[in-house]
């Protein structure tokens, strides 16, 4: 038994090894190098904070940060409603199922490069949505966000949603098949009206997958580089800047890998810092039903 | 019907009542379902689209308009002859190596 489970930890050593040295690892490397005055090439000295105090003195980085807390809560919120209601709707309407599921998790299945360039010319207003309609005979009608200061971070959100919302409502779906039936049933024998049922039965019984969808949304979050590039290149100006593009920008583009790795830093400790109350309530919920 | 039929009913994803036309509730639950597809549908059918048009026709704007002289010039460009950078060669290298991936990774 003993020898068994020294096996079993053998087997698992080159897993462990990636997880230490190459995730864990690069983590620490790139922490020590915010901490140098680094520009192109790796240099081994020791600043202290200064690169973060350059960070949070640059604009460009708060508004990124300011970017993500507005992008992060709408577009958490949007994929969760859209997804629930996809998957409300098509779980009362099985007939269509398989065939809407699969129109509906397609876009989780794109490469946002290639997607996000789709995006960017219906949202175009010279030959996009705002044109089409116009020579529809609307000649007034508006929809210019992707170039506006205001709003252009708006689209963005549009587009990640139509990406993400089929992923929750494939999350959900699963969830409320795993519904008892007896629970619909006595709803309908009580003459409980739909919308009650859901409001105060089903979504209470569906906090798991709520929990799993949302974790994964924030992961998203954070990550959020691919869309802004192909859409918006993070402008008007920098009116859709993020984070990890003012990383990449600084790594590659500017040859700051100092500013770039500050910056990583910040971003994964405001990652954890959201992701471990979800983390925590979700072992804690494992252990309650254990 | 009795509670079990209606439980089989229920877990075999069929429902008792009237046809769907006949119910304005279900006709409403259909027509939301089907114009949401649509909606998921539109960057799809934007990019097919626009794939077989030439140059000139995008430039003129109307990106939801059926192509004038549908062509796959395009698509034949794009797999074997576009440029990235230095190669010419299109995306049928990059495709090739993807597959080779899956299939060595399996």
């Amino acid at each position: 038994m003993k020898s068994l489970l020294g096996r079993a930890h053998l087997a698992l050593l080159p897993m462990a090894f990636t997880a230490l040295v190459c995730y864990l690892g690069s983590t620490l490397w790139s922490i020590r190098i915010s901490l140098s005055s680094s520009h192109t090439f790796p240099v081994d000295d020791f600043v202290g904070l200064a690169q973060y105090r350059r960070l949070f003195a640059n604009e460009r980085w708060l508004h990124s940060l300011q970017n993500l807390g507005v992008y992060g809560a709408l577009f958490v919120l949007a994929s969760l409603l859209l997804g629930f209601l996809l998957a409300v709707l098509i779980e009362r309407e099985v007939r269509l199922a398989g065939g809407l599921r699969l129109v509906f998790l397609y876009p989780y299945a794109m490469s946002f490069i290639a997607t996000g360039l789709a995006w960017q010319w219906l949202l175009n207003p010279q030959f996009g949505i705002q044109e089409t309609v116009r020579r529809w005979g609307h000649p007034q009608f508006r929809f210019d966000w992707l170039v506006d200061q205001d709003r252009a971070l708006y689209t963005i959100v549009i587009a990640t949603v139509w990406q993400a919302a089929g992923l929750v409502m494939a999350i959900l779906l699963a969830g409320l098949r795993g519904i008892d039936p007896d629970i619909w049933n006595a709803a309908r024998l009580e003459g409980i009206p739909a919308w009650r049922l859901y409001a105060s039965v089903i979504v209470p019984m569906l906090a798991a997958p709520f929990a799993t969808a949302a974790l994964l949304l924030l992961t998203a979050v954070a990550k959020l580089y691919d869309a802004v590039v192909a859409m918006t290149q993070g402008g008007p100006g920098t009116a859709s800047e993020v984070p990890a593009k003012f990383i990449m920008d600084h790594l590659f583009g500017r040859a700051n890998i100092a500013q770039a790795s500050a910056g990583a830093t910040v971003l994964v400790l405001s990652a954890l810092l959201v992701l471990a109350p979800v983390l925590y309530a979700r072992v804690r919920a494992a252990r309650a039903r254990s | 019907m009795s509670l079990a039929t209606q439980k089989g009913a229920r877990a075999s994803g069929r429902r008792a009542g009237p046809a769907w036309y006949a119910n304005p509730g279900r006709l409403g639950l259909l027509a939301l379902l089907v114009s949401a597809a649509l909606g998921f549908l539109l960057p799809l059918y934007v990019m097919g689209l626009t794939s077989l048009k030439s140059m000139e026709e995008i430039r003129q704007g109307a990106l939801l308009s059926l192509p004038a002289q549908p062509s796959l010039a395009a698509w034949r460009a794009a797999w074997s002859s576009a440029c990235t950078g230095v190669a010419c060669e299109g995306v049928s290298a990059g495709f090739w190596n993807s597959v080779l991936i899956v299939v060595r990774a399996r």
